[in-house]
This record gives structure tokens, sequence and C-alpha cells, in this order.
């Protein structure tokens, strides 16, 4: 990475969170830079979650602050986030799709454009599908009809769209949680290269949650590692080999001798 | 890559394509089954066939019709409104003891849906704000209203109300009755509503999945909301028509309009799981009751009949929803 | 809950001393639902019944549930009232409540509707057969008036609900007398007591027949649905007297039907003495609770002179005495009386 791509999109710096007497964060920084794809790994419940969150407005941290482009700012919703370009992509697709809507109606969700006739706003079918199928075609997403109900759609077509979506437009950070999970081996190689062609034609910083270290190891430029709700390690993948991120996750100085690819 | 993509589809697609003209089908099912039912009343029903019969048809329908609109709308929100009946019967009654003590038609009419409009937004609130279930929700105002309006008058009927009052429910323009234009009109507005403006379609997309719709910045609880307001506010507009029909308000008017207007709704498609279903085919599910009863008040069938036929039209719409579910399925 | 059931508790407690201690009688009254304007002056009328006798009352609403009249009454028993009047919101299931009060010793009446399970000790209610016979016998006057003497004609008959037997009385009545004139046809429809469904079904049989002579309805909430429809189908309404004007009548007796004859949209109706029930029944309650079954009306006729709901007749049935107070019609000449009840405020009565 060179200097001028140096730059810190997203910083958070000390960053905490209980729930109830839960400690989910304990003081965190973590900051995203430009044009990178950025890893979060850990065990279930070691706060990696959490810190999306918070980053994509859906709850504010209990203290810590949070600064975009050198500037710092407050979410009250996951709306204050999307305007500065940050979004999310959930791991469950069924909390993001309506799924017995048509393809460019999710494509548009919360987004719909209109135009004005006889000084009402009226849909601009026309438009959204014409975008939908551009968007479509130059991620190089297989979906024949933008009218098909997303219903219809296979798990690695809905990860596509749900993906095409968020970045359909003013994208700065894309937050992707768990994008493969329930995909199978060659549905996950597609979105893995979605992924990548993103950072390299778009310029695009992509976070990324996942357990599968493989995955992991093959898209990402750097992993952060959290375990307790605290970061225990922030790596170049370059720099780290997959037996050391492991030993961090579960927090032991004994690497196991086949390394563990899987860690969920 | 690209290859590699279509491989793993183009398979499908023959069979997608196949899959939407069933389930399109299943969309006009109710206006076959309507084309049906006319076919064989207009064989075997004397007087069924004529002109002036069909505009009876579309007379039981201008109540039950506006009811439905309301009611389609928050079935569509995932919702439902059981109140709408008793929203009828309190406006109407309000309504007629306004007009009697002598206040102009014009502004008692504006009273009547300002008052609607204020108990839809009051089921709103108790469902999106105070976190009740819908069922609960308006199960309270369903109770509750009717309560009212008979306490109001004490099981009297109200009678002999202003003639300019009337002229929505019982006038005619050019021999075409007003009831009918209006509840026509209503339909052709609501449907431009729902699939030609975003509200329609954050109606829809709320309906079909709530927690996707907040994440995707919808205000669900706006959107809800301003469907019971319109839900109460057509209510409100049906106490009108009714009021104006009989040149008469009791509280007991619109009883059975719950039923009927939920179950015009359902055997038009609209699903009750939200999200799914459209206007026009909820006005097929009212024009078919319509034909029934009509037919029923022409033909010497046991009026229990009505619901049995009711009850099996229920079941197969609802069998059809859930087959159209599984044709739409990715599996 | 439990704390509101105390509440409850303390109240009724209270209630009773208070009324033990002024010596007062207390009557229960079960009502099937006030909704309509007809059951609540049944129940006004029995409330007036019990304060011209010094009695107090207790009123309760089942609200059209069978299940909650159960209930209401073993409430009512509960609070210790001296005789329980009920006007069944089911003929049926009502004989267990009637058998429950007598196992507590309170005698069991009814107004309105008679019992078909148990027994009452008095029942009070109109004679529904004779006055669809009497409404009858006026319409085929009217007929014979139309068509110089002949009897013959199309009726549209606007029933209530087929299953109750205050919708079969006024059917069979006005039946038994119809079919003695071969040329008098009768369309019955059932209109469920909804006024919007009397509207739909004057309105399709009209269209179909255009021919209809007269409309016979079992309710007065029917008759601005009637009347309306006939206005949709025809343009115009024909009043009373003039040509082409269609025969209207039925029966209730409320003021609105009484409006209605007034202004000459329809031609009659058979008065039923609602308020008169309860009147009539409070001091035979009271009677009986002072010297028992002699007390009663004998079978055989009650006359009572100045009143139109007499000569009543009272009968012994399986399930108790039963009293049919007479009903009354009335047309244009007559409906200006101020003897009807329909003519009086509820609230002067009071």
């Amino acid at each position: 990475m060179n200097d001028e791509e140096n730059v810190k999109v997203v910083e958070m710096i000390g960053i905490s969170k209980k729930f109830g007497e839960v400690i989910a964060l304990r003081s965190v920084d973590f900051c995203v830079y430009k044009n990178e794809i950025v890893a979060l790994v850990g065990d279930n419940g070691a706060g990696k979650s959490t810190l999306v969150k918070i980053l994509s407005g859906v709850f504010p941290p209990d203290s810590g602050k949070i600064f975009f482009m050198g500037k710092e700012v407050t979410f009250r919703s996951p709306r204050d986030a999307m305007k500065l370009g940050i979004r999310t992509v959930h791991q469950k697709m069924e909390e993001i799709l309506a799924l017995n809507q048509t393809v460019t109606s999710n494509m548009f969700m919360g987004e719909e454009k209109t135009k004005k006739w006889l000084g009402f706003n009226f849909l601009d079918k026309k438009f959204m599908m014409r975008e939908t199928q551009r968007v479509l075609s130059e991620m190089k997403i297989n979906i024949p009809l933008p009218q098909q109900l997303v219903g219809g759609l296979s798990g690695g077509q809905r990860q596509a769209l749900a993906i095409a979506r968020a970045i359909r437009q003013n994208v700065r950070v894309l937050i992707l949680d768990e994008p493969t999970s329930a995909l199978g081996v060659r549905e996950s190689r597609q979105v893995l290269k979605l992924i990548k062609d993103l950072r390299d034609s778009r310029g695009i910083s992509i976070v990324i949650i996942s357990h599968d270290l493989e995955e992991v190891f093959n898209v990402a430029d750097r992993i952060v590692v959290f375990r307790k709700g605290q970061k225990v390690g922030e790596k170049f993948v370059s720099s780290v080999s997959k037996d050391e991120i492991v030993a961090m996750i579960v927090g032991a100085d004994i690497i196991s001798e086949n390394g563990g690819m899987d860690v969920g | 890559m690209e290859k590699e993509f279509s491989n793993l589809y183009e398979a499908k697609d023959d069979h997608l394509y196949r899959r939407r003209k069933i389930v399109l089908l299943i969309d006009w099912f109710i206006w076959i089954v309507i084309g049906i039912f006319i076919l064989l009343g207009s064989m075997f029903v004397p007087g069924f066939g004529s002109i002036a019969n069909f505009r009876n048809v579309l007379l039981h329908s201008s109540i039950l019709g506006i009811l439905t609109i309301g009611e389609t709308l928050t079935l569509l929100t995932g919702n439902f409104d059981l109140s709408i009946g008793s929203v009828l019967a309190f406006v109407g009654v309000v309504g007629a003891l306004i007009a009697k003590v002598g206040v102009p038609s014009i502004i008692t009419i504006i009273i009547m849906i300002f008052l609607g409009a204020g108990m839809g937004f009051l089921n709103g609130l108790l469902i999106r704000k105070v976190k009740l279930n819908a069922f609960i929700a308006t199960l309270i105002t369903m109770l509750g209203w009717r309560r009212a309006a008979m306490g109001i008058v004490e099981g009297r009927t109200i009678w002999n109300l202003p003639k300019d009052l009337c002229f929505l429910g019982s006038g005619d323009i050019g021999g075409f009755p007003v009831q009918i234009i209006i509840m026509l009109g209503l339909f052709v507005f609501f449907h431009i509503v729902l699939t030609q403006t975003k509200f329609g379609r954050h109606i829809y997309i709320s309906g079909d999945n709530q927690q996707a719709a907040y994440n995707a910045g919808i205000d669900v609880d706006k959107v809800v909301i301003l469907v019971f307001v319109l839900s109460g506010t057509l209510s409100a507009f049906s106490g009108l028509l009714m009021v104006g029909r009989l040149d008469a308000a009791s509280p007991t008017f619109g009883s059975d309009s719950l039923f009927e207007a939920m179950s015009a709704g359902i055997i038009g498609g609209v699903s009750l799981q939200g999200g799914v279903g459209n206007l026009l085919m909820a006005l097929g599910g009212v024009i078919l009751l319509s034909v029934i009863s009509n037919m029923l008040n022409l033909y010497g069938v046991s009026p229990y009949w009505a619901t049995t036929v009711r009850a099996i039209l229920l079941l197969i719409a609802v069998l059809l929803d859930l087959l159209k579910r599984r044709l739409t399925r990715y599996e | 809950m439990r704390k509101s059931y105390l509440i409850i508790l303390f109240l009724v407690a209270l209630l009773l001393t208070t009324a033990y201690a002024q010596g007062q009688l207390i009557f229960g009254y079960s009502a099937p639902g006030l909704g309509d304007e007809g059951q609540l002056n049944i129940q006004k009328g029995f409330e007036i019944g019990c304060k011209e006798n010094g009695v107090k009352s207790i009123t309760t609403n089942a609200q059209l549930d069978p299940e909650k009249q159960l209930r209401d009454i073993e409430t009512l028993i509960a609070r210790g009232v001296k005789a329980i009047c009920a006007v069944p919101v089911d003929s049926k299931t009502i004989g267990r409540a009637a058998e429950e009060a007598m196992k507590a010793g309170i005698p069991f009446f009814t107004i309105d509707r008679g019992v078909l399970e148990g027994r009452t000790v008095l029942t009070v209610m109109a004679d529904n057969y004779d006055a669809a016979a009497q409404a009858a016998q006026h319409l085929v006057g009217f007929l014979k008036g139309k068509y110089n003497g002949l009897a013959k004609g199309k009726v549209l008959e606007i029933m209530g609900n087929p299953a109750q037997d205050v919708a079969q009385l006024r059917h069979q009545g006005f039946i038994d007398v119809i079919s003695k004139y071969s040329g008098i046809k009768v369309i019955s429809k059932a209109g469920y007591w909804d006024a919007d469904k009397a509207y739909k079904i004057t309105l399709d049989v009209l269209t179909s027949n255009p021919d209809i002579d007269a409309v016979y309805f079992h309710a007065d909430m029917y008759i601005p649905g009637i009347v309306e429809a006939i206005k949709a189908v025809k343009g115009v309404f024909k009043k009373v007297g003039e040509d082409g004007h269609i025969f209207i009548l039925g029966i209730d007796g409320n003021p609105m039907a009484l409006d209605y004859i007034r202004k000459g949209y329809i031609d009659g109706d058979m008065v039923q003495p609602l308020r008169e029930y309860g009147k009539f029944l409070v001091p035979y309650i009271k009677a009986y609770l002072e010297k028992g079954e002699e007390a009663l009306p004998k079978p055989g006729i009650i006359e009572k002179k100045g009143s139109h709901y007499f000569p009543a007749v009272v009968e012994e049935t399986p399930h108790g005495r039963v009293v049919k107070l007479k009903t009354y019609y009335v047309d244009m000449n007559s409906v200006n009386d101020p003897t009807l009840w329909g003519n009086i405020p509820l609230k002067k009565e009071k």
C-alpha cells in the first residue's frame, strides 16, 4: 500500500459497548483504509458483529469516538451512516430482501426513483428497470429478469443482488457480514470474486466478517482479530500465517498440527 | 466467469417462465371464477342477466368495495383492521346526529371523514407506537366504537336526514348511481397509489418483510400508521354512503361488513401474510361476493348456503396462495 | 387480578347491605344485548315497572352471547336478587339458567321470548303469530282494494333470522293467512335483522319482479332499506294513496315506523307492547313472592279496558305459564294516538 492510499476512511477510537451485564466491546480502536479489504475474525461473541453494527449506525457505542474522513460523526440510525456511504450487507438475507417483490423493487428498496408528472411524484419504473439491468450486467451477475420475484432466486443470486444494491450508489465503505456462510463452494467463489472486483474497479473499502480463514486469506488485505470484546491482533495478510491467526483467535500459544482452517 | 454463471441458471430459466405463467393464472383466478358464475347465472337464474340487475350487483359492491380497499391496504402491510364495521357505524351515527342539529351537510361530511381518519390514526398508534398486536388493537377499537355508537343513541335509529347528505349514497348523475362512481373511482385511485408511487411500494415491502424495510431505511411506522388512517377514512366514507343509501343511521350498521370485506380481499388473492395481492384482485373478490348475494336474492336457495359457498371460496383462495408461494420459491 | 376481584366483591357486598338496610326488593334483569331499539324499550319498560312498584332492578347485558347470559344470571343469583327476569338470547340454553335460579330458590321469568327447555314461572310476550296473521289480513284488504275485490298479487316478505322462533312465528302466521288466497304469491327472503340486507333484497327482487305489489317486513329496522331500494329501482317513490304505490307493512311499532306512516311512506305497522311487558309483569312478580302460585294469572283471557294490547291470552305450557299480549295495528288514521309507546319519548317516561 502506498502513501496516497494510506488514508483512513473510518477511524473508531476507544469503542466500548455493554448489553446489560455483558461487555461486548472493551475500548476497541479500529480503522479502515481507503481501497482495502479488511477482515474481522474471531470466535462467536468476540465483538466483531457489535463493532460493525456500531459502524453502520444500528446502535450507538457506550463510549468512544467515530471519525469519518477525519471528521467526528455520530449515527442516530442506519440512515445517518448510509448518507456518508457506509453500507452494510447483513448476514441474514431474510432480513434485507423482500422475497415476494421483484428484483427491481429490492434493488431500489427505500430509494425508489420518482419523476414528476402533473405535479405528483410517480415511480420512474423504466429508469429503475434499466438501472437494475445495468448494475447487474456490470457486475456480471446473472439474474435473467428484473421483474422476477426475489423468492425465485438462488442463494448466490440473492447475495449478489444484496451486494449490488449496497454498492449501487455512493458507497465508501461496504460492510459484509458472513457473505458466503449460506452458500455452496461454487457460489462462494463467485461472490468472493465479486468482492475483489469491487475493490479493484471501484476503489471501495470493504469490511468483511468471516469465520472461514481460507476465504479471509484469499480475499483480504488485512486481518483484525477479536477475542472476548477486545482487539487482540492486527496483521497484513502478507506478513502472517494462518496458524498465527488461529492462535490469536483462541488465545493460545501452542499451534495445533494442521492449523485449523475453520474456526466456527 | 460469465460462462459459469449462465451454465448454472440456464436450465432453470425455461422452468421459471412456465411457473410464471401458472402464477399469472392464479393471479387472475378470481376473474375466471366471476366469469363462470356470470355465465351460469345468466343461464339458470331468471332475471340475472339484465342490465338493471348488473347495476344492482354494482350497488351491492359499492360500500363493500370501499371497505375492502381499506382492508386490503392493511392486509398488504401484514396487518388487518377488525374495526372497519364499527368505524362505519360510529361515524354514521355521529354524522347523522350532527346533520340533525342543522349543521350544513358539507361540514358534516368533513367532520365524518376526519373522525374516521382520527379513528384509523388511533389504530395505527396502538399498533406501531404502543406495540399492540393488530388483532388486539383493532379488536379493542372494534368493540369500543360499536358500544360507543350504541351508547350515544341508546340503540335508536336516526332517520329522515338532509337530502344533500344522502346524495353520495343514493343520488345519481345522469342515471348512474353516485355510490358506484365513487367506489370505482377510489379503486382506480388507490390502484395507482399502490402500483405507481413510492408509498405504495413501501406498503408492499413493509408487509412482505418488515425487517428488510426497516434496514433499507423505510419508515415502517409511518407507512403502517398512514395505511390505518386511510382504512379509517375509507370506513368513514362507507359510513357516509350507507347513511345516505338508507337515509338512516343505526349503531347496528355494518355488523357483517368486516367479515365480508376480509373475505373479499382474501378470496381475491390478497395474502394474510402481507406483501402479496393487488386491488384488481380484491375488486374481483368484492364483485364475486356481490354476484353471489345477488343470485341468492333472485334464486330460492337457502341463505345458509351463502356462507358455505363463501367458506369454500376462502379455502380455495388460501390454498392457491400457498401454491403460488411455492411456485415462486427457489427450490 | 386478585385485587380487582376483591374490590368487586367488596362493592357487591356494599350494594347488598345498603339494599337490605333499606329493606328494598331487588329484581335482576338479564338483557340479551341492548343494541337495538326494541330491546332497549323492553328493558326500560321493566325498569319503569320496577320503579312504579318500589323495586330496585339490576340489569346485565349478555351482548348476544348465550354463554355470557348464563354467567350474567349466575352473577345475579350470587348477588341475592329476589327474582330474575330474562330476555333469552337462545330459548334452549336459557333452560339451564332457569334451573339454576330455581335451585337457588329464585323465581325465574322471561319477557319477549319463551323458553324451549326448562321452566319459567311466567313468560310475557307478544303474540307474534297473531301479529303476522293480522298483518296478512290487512294486506289482503289492500290487494283486494287494488284489484277490485280480487285477492291477488305478488308480495315480498323480508324475514328476520329464520333460525329464531320470532321470525318463524312472524313467517308462519303470515303464510297461514295468505295461503288461503291462491292468487297471492309470496317471495320470502331472510334479512337477518340487517337494514342494508333489506335494501339489497328489495333491490334485487324488485328488479327481477317489477310487478311486486307489497312488501311485508319482520322488523322496523328494514323500513329505510325497503323505501330507499324502491326509490333506487323505480326512480321515484309513490306514497300511500298514489298510483303505483307498493304497499309496505310489518311488525314492531318503533318511533321511526310511526314517522314513516305519518309521512305516507308505509301503510301500517303492528305495534308490539314493548314497554308494556315490564309494567305488566312486575306486579305479578311481587305478588308471586308474597302469595305464590295463586297470584299468577289463570289460563284463559285477561281483559284490560283502554289498552290496545288486551285481551291477552294466558296459556299453560310444558315450560311454564305464558301470557301473550295482543299487538295493535297502526295506520295513517291512528298513528297520532298519544298512548302509543312510539309516541312517548323515553326521557318523558322516566
